[in-house]
């Protein structure tokens, strides 16, 4: 920086340095209240009940204690509720992405009356809080169940339903921002090499939309895994979810906070593979080198 | 055989008010293995009709042909063409040996050593068979184009489709692509179909071509044709580089007046003009010299000199008129100086119509001329 004076870059190099340091003031704030909770989670799990009830502030484990992951095996059918969720969640993800990737990709090719309409009126569902449907969901269930005899309350279905119905909405959003950027030519030589429409969309379309599909299903089955309202209302006896399971640790005798930490602690490992597993997919940019820019 | 027609080609988009007239009543006539350029500005309707006759868009009235037989109602797959796309469209996520495969996969009953027998065939004759397991991504723009063309050419289809496939080259590539296009689609004998905004292109690469303009054909011909007899003010100005010089005139017996000259003419070319006084007399850069004794008075603007030879831009009243000179030419800007033109190199045309009245007495091959309809 030749003929520049030296006040001027020392001043400039102390403004990048404030600025920096403010940039990572902030994030470390936001990542303190990201994963201060987590790590409690995890210290309480592994301390004892008596630990946990002593005066003071004891942030971590005076000892170690694995206990709790043995003994909360013992108290509940966790298992069961576990396999409750993935059931709910995966089946809901499939779903939901089946759906989602046809709607999308008709709103991202193709001119039909009234798309504008029906995009905003996808986009609106999303504005209306769950707790405002609670009540006409469940009249709505009582009714099916009383006039076709189909049981809609505590099932597997009825809950993947609810469930689906508010994650299609948000996945066809998502995945249109997704195959817009998919070149049409693509498909257009797809076509001219012998593809039927159908044929194109899955040998070439989807495999391409493949990171963005693998981000959709991701967010839809954590939205599905975590969900406890609806839950909480529609999926009881026998089809409980580990969100709602995880519940019972409260009895009425006492709350067993160090065993539910332990058990929230586990619920949280799918979640976590399924982050490692599709991070690779999620990042790729696949497109790139398709077309000449 | 890769005989190819339309006959009355429409394509219109929208409906209503908001309706726009992309192709209108276009006719065209291939022959099996020939070579057709249709060129034309952006916005004529050129790469419309390519894709209508590929089938990735549909025909709003007309018919198109392939083999004799109507294909206007067939999808792409069934019309047996190939088509290189501007940007190549390439399958990212496939190797240039599996791009190439896809086609033959999807569209033959032919076993996968066969196919990849034919692959590595043609990736022989495009020099590619090195590249044939990296992807698009890992591929050079030239590579990337000449496995777009290698999928072409691997599925023997009866028709080449391109659409500007040279367009997104530098200049030498562009030009070693061009001649070795035209050495390939001779060899193979199939019949093309090439759309091209470039009329240098257009001039170069085909048997014939096709030019366009607000989705109407304006003339087909062979390059010399539509350069020496173009059939109206458009194709004279679109074809040629630099374009052809246009002078708005008066006619008053045999004598052609200019604000800034006057130009008597031959008997025969006076009995061509009739009825009306407006005419646009054309002159072509090359067929301008500078001459002591010349008809029409010009002051000299730019010299651009490019090394064989040198344009003149000079101005004539208050238009712009370019003469193509000898190198070496030197001549300071605000000189006064006079041009020249043969009778017999002058092209005249209709000032209202813009239909071309007399052309210059160029070659032309021994081919008649299809004027549009």
């Amino acid at each position: 920086m030749a003929g520049v004076p030296s006040e001027f870059e020392l001043s400039t190099n102390a403004r990048d340095f404030l600025i920096d340091a403010f940039q990572k003031f902030v994030l470390g704030l936001i990542l303190t209240f990201t994963l201060f909770p987590i790590f409690m989670m995890i210290a309480t799990s592994l301390k004892s009940e008596s630990e946990l009830y002593r005066d003071g502030l004891h942030l971590l484990p005076s000892a170690l204690n694995v206990q709790n992951y043995v003994d909360m095996w013992a108290r509940f059918d966790l298992v069961g509720f576990f396999i409750n969720s993935l059931i709910i969640a995966g089946t809901t993800t499939v779903i939901c992405l089946t759906v989602a990737s046809l709607a999308a990709y008709a709103f991202s090719r193709y001119e039909f009356p009234g798309k504008g309409l029906f995009g905003l009126t996808i986009l609106s569902t999303q504005m209306i809080p769950g707790v405002l449907i609670l009540i006409p969901i469940f009249i709505l269930f009582l009714t099916i169940q009383r006039e076709f005899g189909v049981p809609m309350i505590n099932t597997y279905h009825g809950i993947i339903f609810i469930y689906s119905t508010f994650t299609v909405p948000f996945a066809i959003w998502m995945l249109r921002g997704y195959f817009d950027t998919i070149p049409a030519a693509l498909e257009d030589a797809a076509r001219i090499d012998g593809c039927t429409r159908l044929q194109a969309l899955y040998r070439i379309v989807l495999p391409l939309a493949m990171p963005g599909i693998a981000a959709t299903g991701m967010f839809v089955f954590i939205i599905a895994f975590n969900e406890v309202l609806f839950a909480s209302a529609f999926a009881n006896d026998g089809v409980t979810p580990f969100a709602i399971g995880i519940q019972e640790f409260q009895t009425n005798t006492g709350t067993h906070w160090t065993e539910m930490m332990a058990a929230a602690t586990v619920s949280s490992v799918p979640l976590l593979l399924i982050f490692a597993l599709f991070q690779k997919q999620i990042v790729s940019g696949l497109t790139a080198g398709s077309m000449k820019q | 055989m890769g005989t190819v027609e339309l006959q009355q080609l429409r394509k219109r988009f929208g409906s209503g008010d908001d309706a726009v007239v992309a192709v209108d009543d276009l006719s065209l006539e291939l022959e099996d293995g020939e070579f057709l350029v249709l060129v034309g500005p952006s916005g004529c309707g050129k790469s419309t009709t390519l894709r209508m006759i590929a089938g990735l868009e549909s025909a709003t009235d007309g018919d198109i042909r392939i083999g004799r037989e109507s294909v206007t109602e067939s999808e792409p797959r069934d019309r047996d063409i190939a088509m290189v796309f501007q940007n190549y469209a390439l399958y990212p996520h496939m190797t240039a040996r599996e791009n190439m495969a896809f086609g033959l996969k999807m569209n033959s009953s032919l076993d996968d050593a066969t196919i990849d027998s034919r692959v590595t065939e043609v990736a022989q004759t495009l020099s590619i068979e090195p590249l044939l397991d990296d992807t698009p991504s890992e591929l050079s723009g030239g590579q990337q184009q000449r496995v777009a063309l290698g999928r072409a050419i691997v599925r023997e289809p009866a028709v080449f489709l391109m659409d500007e496939p040279l367009s997104n080259l530098d200049a030498k590539l562009r030009s070693q692509m061009r001649t070795e296009l035209q050495a390939l689609q001779a060899s193979l004998e199939t019949t093309t179909i090439y759309v091209t905004h470039d009329q240098t292109e257009a001039m170069t690469m085909g048997d014939r071509i096709a030019i366009l303009d607000e989705g109407e054909l304006q003339q087909v011909g062979t390059p010399l044709e539509c350069y020496n007899t173009p059939a109206n003010q458009f194709v004279a100005g679109f074809i040629g580089s630099p374009s052809m010089n246009f002078l708005d005139v008066t006619h008053d017996d045999g004598t052609l007046t200019h604000e800034a000259f006057t130009y008597e003419l031959s008997e025969s070319t006076t009995e061509l003009l009739e009825d009306q006084t407006d005419y646009v007399m054309g002159v072509r850069p090359e067929d301008l010299d500078l001459a002591p004794d010349g008809a029409i008075d010009a002051d000299a603007e730019v010299v651009e000199p490019l090394g064989d030879l040198s344009h003149v831009h000079t101005r004539v009243g208050e238009t712009l008129v370019t003469a193509t000179v000898p190198a070496g030419t030197q001549l300071p800007a605000g000189e006064s100086l006079t041009l020249s033109v043969p009778e017999s190199r002058l092209h005249i045309f209709d000032q209202l119509s813009g239909e071309a009245i007399k052309n210059s007495d160029g070659p032309t091959e021994e081919q008649p001329l299809i004027a549009a309809e």
